[in-house]
């Protein structure tokens, strides 16, 4: 079953659409309020533009009928340092109200399907190791829990590194030259 | 993804060297001209790190100097004014929760540099003692509110600031250290390095003289409240002395009477008057311009007790580590470990301590430990560790045929110096917190793999001079500790809740394959040394004999240990395998993902390295499903070629799967057999002498949740045999999280019954 397939009950009206530059003024302001709720830190306007003018098609909203902002996913694909094609899932929300109804499930497989059609060999996120939702979320995907990054955020919260192979040989590629991008905002680990 | 970096980022591409100006005001506009609103103009190296790093101005969530309407930018407090006792107290056990909090991890911004009193006296950059002052006017008045504060409240300030200074050395001057666990940044503050500590104590000590004569006497009323204080300026004293530099012999003793001191604050913490205008959020403005205004941490006043004396007495037990220099390097890593593995972990001041201690032994007290190692392993009483072989002159003709024994102990320097980096991480990695001794377990494995071709070749050689020594010594040593790692590594998963609940049956069975192999060599190892005890009775050699004997009675130990290792994983193996079957363990549906990749993500750490080689996906799956697979989630993905379980009928297939019960209760009776024998021979023989008490409490662990995996499997097993189908009507299995088993590393299912 595609992403595209994927049914979702008791959401009558709800639309998937891709992030377009030339609608920055529309959908930008709408999509940081969704995503700042659930931060105790803020992100600039420039985190936002990093992914989504170098990435506006990893990223996908969910608009009701009245096309307001229900769900935002946001990522970005390059080549890791690590010698993988990386995809990395750095934000998700759904608003509170909509939330339990598979929407966010939707949105992460939308733009898991895009970076597979894109030729990803993994796909990578960090979560809170308390943040049930988004665990049971990912690992019902098919991700496993490879890293725990102890006080990973700066509130002093723990993560667990989640990852998602698409290919097989992706745990054998090896580091290529070391200017490849990093990726996550702290030091690898 | 986490939210912005702690430190602001130092520009990376410092052009300094031509420093030629011109005005870019109108070509800067002329482009701009050309791109739309929004646009991002970046170049290729602006990075994800940096893009978090930056800031909006004028947003207030990250504009530390945005202004609300009327607001002051700063907060005004003189710290001169005269305060009370009871105020005094106050501000010196809100001082005490901020440095506690920043002992665990939290920056001095959001912590102790919250606090008027550390900017003032810190803000004029004192570099002796008579500086380190509230103000520049000297304080003449002899009242109780001036002295309380000009001499008790700083003596106790200068004191802490000192103690921060000693803690920031200790820690930052360790081999391997991270800001994830220790925030070693200042903010360009100089934390009064050039003070010298003894000036502090003498401070203290005035401040202790005073409190306790007469003017003390009578300027405070409450005699508890004065002894309150009393108690609290001989604390920071006491504090101060134990964390000094160079750790002394007494710093174990000085750690040691820490946690009693602390009752004394305990008791007269009621007496404490919180003077909140005494610290300030907004003094992070001029301390640091270019991040986000943080909040500030919060610790309650008894888990900040708490906490000191929690790393008071881990401080103290670190210390232990100099009595064990000398010893074998087994208890050193034993201890090693052991400290490590304490509840809750050490903080990272405690844990810098014994690599402190351990990394100022000179080079040569590494290599001998580093041979006793060898020795204690592969080389029991060997000629090619005979010291001689290090004094033999080189020949002075040139040509002539070089001595077998120099050129032997040219081979193991060479094997020193090529692996002596891996040698020191052995000792490193306990010293990380735990789920960084996971991750930094990894490298470490890599580098020992990478050494296999080296140590071939120069066994080779070896075994050109010697040959009466163990096959391929020295590939031998490395593979050994190369399967210990890795042991460990899947032991940490267990302990960190890395491994999902149907993850647990082949990890355990990936565990129980990899201890199969340790044992294996030490087998080998111990049969070896009974070899050669044997000889060396023969010859009459009694004293080498009673040696190699040694070295034989420890290697059965650790054989033994690790084959109940390995006998208890195949049971829980077995055990996981079983409720799989039963359904009490569902296979998520994961539509994203298959088996066999998730096999391949689970262990890559594992896929090169050798030993102890990584079975086939295939290989593992049949392992772990000998009569098909567990649910209609969990199917093979390549092919389905007939199985033996497919042509027995399904009652006999259900019959089978029952039986797993059985094999697992029977796997757990053998694997407590070895561990009692494990624990009869007592913790000295494997070198866990040091830390005994640990010892007996983790083998006491593993046999608990033997027993407690027993219980689990019978209350299954008979539901299942009397409900059949319907036993998950009756019970269902929960995986405790890790900090509520019987063992972090046993994980034994509770099983609820329902109703
Ligand atoms: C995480 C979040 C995006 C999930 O959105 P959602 O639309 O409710 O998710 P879905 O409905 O697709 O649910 C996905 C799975 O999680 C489960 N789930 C959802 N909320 C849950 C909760 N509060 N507790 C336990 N499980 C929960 C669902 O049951 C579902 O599992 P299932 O498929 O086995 O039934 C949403 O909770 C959110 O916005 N949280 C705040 C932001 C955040 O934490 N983002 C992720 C950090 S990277």
């Amino acid at each position: 079953m595609s992403a595209h397939e994927a049914s979702l009950t008791n959401v009558p009206e709800l639309h998937f659409v891709q992030y377009h530059i030339s609608k920055e003024e529309e959908y930008l302001p709408v999509i940081r309020q969704l995503i700042s709720k659930d931060l105790s830190e803020p992100y600039s306007i420039y985190v936002y533009r990093y992914f989504l003018l170098q990435w506006p098609d990893l990223c996908y909203m969910a608009q009701d009928a009245d096309q307001n902002l229900i769900g935002v996913v946001v990522s970005k694909l390059e080549h890791h340092r690590s010698g993988t094609h990386r995809g990395y899932i750095a934000m998700l929300a759904v608003e509170e109200a909509h939330r339990g109804k598979g929407i966010a499930t939707k949105l992460v497989r939308i733009a898991i399907d895009a970076m597979a059609q894109r030729n990803a060999d993994e796909i990578v996120l960090e979560t809170e190791i308390t943040n049930t939702a988004s665990l049971k979320l990912y690992e019902g995907l098919g991700f496993l829990r490879s890293k725990r990054l102890y006080r990973y955020y700066l509130n002093g919260n723990t993560a667990f590194r989640l990852v998602l192979y698409l290919k097989e040989g992706t745990g054998l590629k090896c580091p290529v030259h070391p200017s490849a991008a990093g990726g996550e905002m702290r030091s690898e680990y | 993804m986490p939210t912005s970096p702690s430190a602001p980022i130092a520009s990376r591409r410092a052009n300094a060297s031509q420093p030629s100006c011109w005005d870019v005001t109108a070509p800067f506009f002329e482009a701009a001209k050309t791109l739309g609103t929004g646009t991002l103009v970046k170049d290729e190296f602006f990075t994800l790190f940096e893009a978090v790093g930056a800031l909006e101005i004028m947003d207030p969530k990250m504009d530390s100097g945005f202004l609300a309407p009327g607001e002051d930018l700063e907060d005004y407090y003189d710290v001169t004014q005269p305060l009370s006792a009871q105020q005094v107290i106050g501000v010196v056990d809100q001082l005490l929760c901020y440095e506690m909090a920043w002992h665990q991890g939290y920056p001095l911004l959001q912590t102790l540099f919250t606090s008027h009193y550390i900017d003032v006296l810190l803000g004029s950059e004192p570099s002796d003692i008579n500086q380190a002052v509230f103000s520049s006017q000297p304080d003449t008045s002899n009242d109780a509110g001036g002295r309380l504060v000009h001499l008790v409240l700083r003596a106790y300030c200068v004191a802490t600031i000192k103690a921060c200074d000693f803690v920031t050395q200790t820690v930052t001057s360790q081999n391997f250290f991270e800001e994830e666990d220790f925030s070693s940044h200042t903010y360009n503050r100089n934390l009064l390095v050039q003070v010298s500590e003894d000036h502090v104590v003498a401070l203290l000590e005035e401040a202790e003289g005073w409190l306790e004569g007469e003017g003390g006497v009578s300027a405070i009323e409450l005699r508890d409240v004065r002894l309150g204080l009393l108690s609290r300026i001989r604390l920071r004293k006491q504090f101060l002395i134990a964390l000094c530099p160079g750790l002394s012999s007494e710093a174990q003793v000085n750690f040691n009477v820490i946690p009693e001191m602390l009752v004394g604050l305990e008791e007269t913490h009621r007496f404490a008057e919180p003077v909140p205008t005494s610290f300030s959020q907004k003094i992070q403005r001029h301390l640091a311009s270019t991040v986000p205004p943080r909040p500030i941490i919060n610790l309650p006043f008894a888990e900040a007790v708490k906490k000191l004396s929690l790393l008071s007495k881990d401080a103290a037990e670190a210390c232990r580590i100099q009595q064990y220099l000398k010893e074998s390097p087994q208890e050193l890593r034993n201890f090693l470990w052991a400290f490590n593995g304490r509840k809750p972990t050490p903080l990272a001041f405690p844990r810098a301590i014994p690599q402190t201690i351990l990394f100022s032994m000179p080079r040569e007290d590494w290599q001998l430990l580093y041979l006793k190692d060898l020795a204690g392993l592969v080389f029991p009483e060997d000629p090619v560790l005979d010291p001689v072989n290090w004094t033999i002159e080189a020949s002075p003709r040139p040509g002539a045929p070089k001595h077998p024994g120099a050129v032997t102990a040219e081979i193991i320097d060479t094997f020193i110096s090529q692996t002596m980096e891996g040698y020191y991480d052995l000792y490193t990695l306990p010293c990380q917190n735990r789920c960084r001794v996971r991750r930094m377990l990894r490298h470490v494995i890599l580098f020992f793999d990478s050494l296999y071709n080296p140590c071939e070749n120069l066994d080779t050689e070896l075994q050109e001079l010697h040959k009466d020594v163990v096959e391929f010594p020295l590939l031998t040593w490395i593979n050994y500790q190369k399967l210990c790692l890795v042991e460990a590594m899947v032991q940490l998963g267990f302990e960190l809740d890395i491994y999902l609940s149907d993850e647990l049956a082949e990890m355990y069975w990936w565990l129980s394959r990899i201890s199969a192999h340790r044992c294996g060599f030490l087998e080998n190892l111990s049969a070896f040394a009974r070899e050669r005890q044997t000889r060396f009775l023969r010859e009459k050699s009694i004293q080498k004999a009673s040696s190699v004997e040694q070295t034989f009675l420890r290697l059965r130990e650790m054989a033994c240990e690790a084959r109940s290792t390995e006998l208890l994983a195949e049971a829980f193996s077995i055990m996981y395998m079983y409720l799989q079957y039963q359904h009490f363990i569902p296979t998520p549906r994961r539509p994203l993902s298959t088996a066999a990749l998730r096999y391949e993500l689970r262990m890559k750490p594992f896929l090169t390295v050798f030993p102890p080689g990584l079975p086939h996906f295939d290989q593992c799956y049949a392992e772990l499903h000998p009569y098909g697979p567990y649910d209609e989630n969990d199917f093979y993905p390549g092919g389905s070629d007939e199985e033996d379980h497919d042509k027995l009928p399904p009652e006999a297939l259900r019959a089978e799967k029952n039986k797993l019960a059985q094999e697992a209760q029977r796997t757990i009776k053998e694997a407590k057999e070895q561990l009692s024998a494990v624990r009869k021979m007592g913790p000295g023989l494997g070198g866990a002498g040091c830390v005994a008490e640990q010892w007996e409490k983790n083998i006491a662990d593993v046999l608990r949740a033997c027993v407690g995996a027993g219980v689990a499997l019978a209350t299954v097993d008979k539901v299942v045999m009397t409900k059949g189908e319907r036993v998950g009507k009756e019970l269902s299995i929960e995986i405790p999280p890790s900090g509520e088993r019987y063992h972090d590393w046993w994980i034994v299912p509770k099983v609820v019954v329902k109703q």
